[in-house]
């Protein structure tokens, strides 16, 4: 496949404008937020695990209708 | 005209012929005509994405740009008002001898095992450290047990469980406990007080007998496989609502291993688990490297995409979800993605302000920002006797977004990457192959999450 040239990548990438420009929207109010509060991490022995309490854990398992 | 300095990212794949480009800020999947492909393959970046110019009308770049998001003083609020996570490192010491223990031999650093305990009055220092400092912390606090062994120490811990209880009651807090255990030591007036006072129980168990027993070992050599199962039996068989709920089993899987024979285990076991290959960076030990051309990983994948297409992304997050092997061990990268697709945030890295989502007190009574930084000389943010110091937390942050700005900024994964000190830092300094060695893992993983999620979003549900 030959190079193209500078100019054959411009035209390209203005024929493909419209394309392009629905992606661009899409980058619109995105909101930036910051680093990790919570650890998210899921490595063996992580002692960062969400930890809730024996009553709200099986809360929460009733409320889904789940335990049985 | 197109502006030769203003671009947005993303990055270009293909999956069964079909092009795809995700778009990093927002994080979407987008499917492409094909004849776009080559028009975007145009503007590749030295990370493997793509710069795509804006038009002319826009201005601004749009390029992902990786700095350090805090100020000092919200460091230090931080610091000084908002802890919540205390992990003690009760004794360095083990009664096991796994081969992959990152306090074991097979590691470059030889960082073996010592001896090291952890005094009651360090341990009480640090409970009152972090109930002291966490009166704007709006969460419940919580302690976790950690070693070496920290069953070793079950009278201190005992001791510790009670006095936590009874000074954060003193400030109206509420507080929560966990521990992560080999499981070896567990008794059944050890499960009765972990049951009392809501523990969430973390033991190591890495498959059946021929698996689990491969590496992990008692000092003495024998497998611990079948003392396990019995300890889970025992807790079920005493509170099935406490086994179902609270107990989680930590599986460490092999480069090489057999995918679908853990995946069938685990399934049938029917506990939470929290599932991770082996971190093989520092590993001299080529056992732990060796790839077996097993198809097992493209099998699991496929059902898990089969079932996604049928059930909904649901499943991730359904209360089952953490029993299942196949989304336990895919889902963590695969979350990141699919959240992404409904709440339009772009989400900077993985690092968070050192010692605030949890603070680890080795048996040294050094502190550090969690249990995979620990001996690391650069990562001590403060000691028993003068508690942290932030200036030494912000310029351990300072150290690592000077490192990564320049190699992060502009990655078509910047958006959805975990990189953080834990994955740099080593011995007194930050290691900048450690940290390549990662962001090579996380780039291929990531592509094989989005090609997994484009062909169940793309090619099966519409």
């Amino acid at each position: 496949m030959t190079k193209k040239t500078k100019e054959q990548v411009k035209a390209d990438l203005a024929k493909a404008r419209k394309e392009l420009d629905k992606l661009e929207a899409q980058i619109d109010d995105v909101e930036v937020t910051k680093g990790a509060v919570d650890c998210g991490c899921n490595n063996p022995g992580c002692s960062g695990v969400e930890i809730v309490t024996y009553a709200v854990a099986v809360g929460a398992s009733f409320a889904g209708g789940v335990y049985d | 005209m197109c502006n030769d300095s203003s671009y947005f990212t993303g990055k270009l794949f293909h999956v069964n012929g079909q092009s795809y480009f995700f778009n990093t800020i927002p994080g979407t999947i987008n499917e492409i005509a094909n004849n776009m492909a080559p028009i975007l393959h145009d503007h590749l970046n030295p990370h493997g994405g793509c710069d795509i110019p804006r038009s002319g009308s826009y201005t601004g770049d749009l390029r992902p740009v990786i700095r350090n998001p805090y100020t000092t003083a919200e460091i230090k609020e931080t610091l000084n008002h908002k802890l919540r996570l205390l992990v003690l490192e009760l004794t360095t010491s083990c009664n096991m001898n796994c081969a992959y223990c990152i306090n074991g031999t097979s590691y470059e650093q030889k960082d073996c095992f010592t001896s090291t305990q952890m005094s009651k009055q360090s341990a009480f220092d640090g409970v009152d450290y972090l109930i002291n400092h966490s009166q704007n912390q709006s969460k419940p606090l919580a302690i976790s047990f950690y070693g070496g062994e920290p069953l070793l120490r079950y009278s201190l811990l005992k001791e510790i469980t009670i006095y936590a209880e009874k000074e954060a009651s003193k400030k109206g807090k509420d507080i929560f406990f966990s521990i992560t255990t080999n499981g070896t030591l567990l008794t059944g007036e050890m499960i009765e007080f972990f049951i009392q006072h809501s523990f969430q129980l973390v033991i190591s168990l890495d498959g059946p007998a021929e698996i689990n027993d491969r590496n992990r070992k008692l000092k003495n050599g024998e497998g611990t496989f079948n003392q396990i199962m019995n300890i889970l039996q025992m807790i079920k068989k005493r509170d099935a609502v406490y086994f179902n709920h609270m107990v989680r089993c930590s599986v460490v899987v092999m480069p090489n291993a057999d995918l679908i024979e853990l995946a069938t285990f685990f399934n049938e076991l029917h506990v939470n688990l929290i599932v991770n290959f082996v971190e093989t960076y520092g590993l001299d030990d080529a056992r732990f490297r060796q790839k077996a051309p097993n198809n097992s990983m493209d099998t699991l994948q496929n059902s898990l995409i089969e079932r996604l297409s049928k059930e909904g992304i649901s499943i991730l997050s359904n209360s089952s979800s953490g029993k299942d092997f196949s989304i336990a061990l895919l889902s963590p990268m695969l979350r990141r993605f699919l959240e992404s697709q409904s709440s339009s945030r772009f989400m900077e890295l993985g690092q968070c302000i050192p010692g605030a989502s949890r603070l680890y007190l080795a048996a040294d009574n050094y502190y550090y920002p969690c249990e995979k930084l620990a001996g690391h000389s650069i990562a001590r943010i403060g000691n028993i006797e003068t508690g942290i110091d932030p200036i030494k937390a912000e310029n351990l942050i300072k150290q690592f977004y000077e490192m990564i700005s320049s190699k992060c900024s502009g990655c078509w994964m910047s958006s959805r990457c975990s990189a953080c000190l834990a994955l740099t830092c080593s011995g007194d300094g930050l290691d900048e192959n450690k940290f390549n060695h990662y962001c090579n893992g996380i780039k291929s993983w990531g592509l094989s999450d989005l090609k997994m999620i484009s062909k169940t979003m793309f090619q099966k549900c519409v």
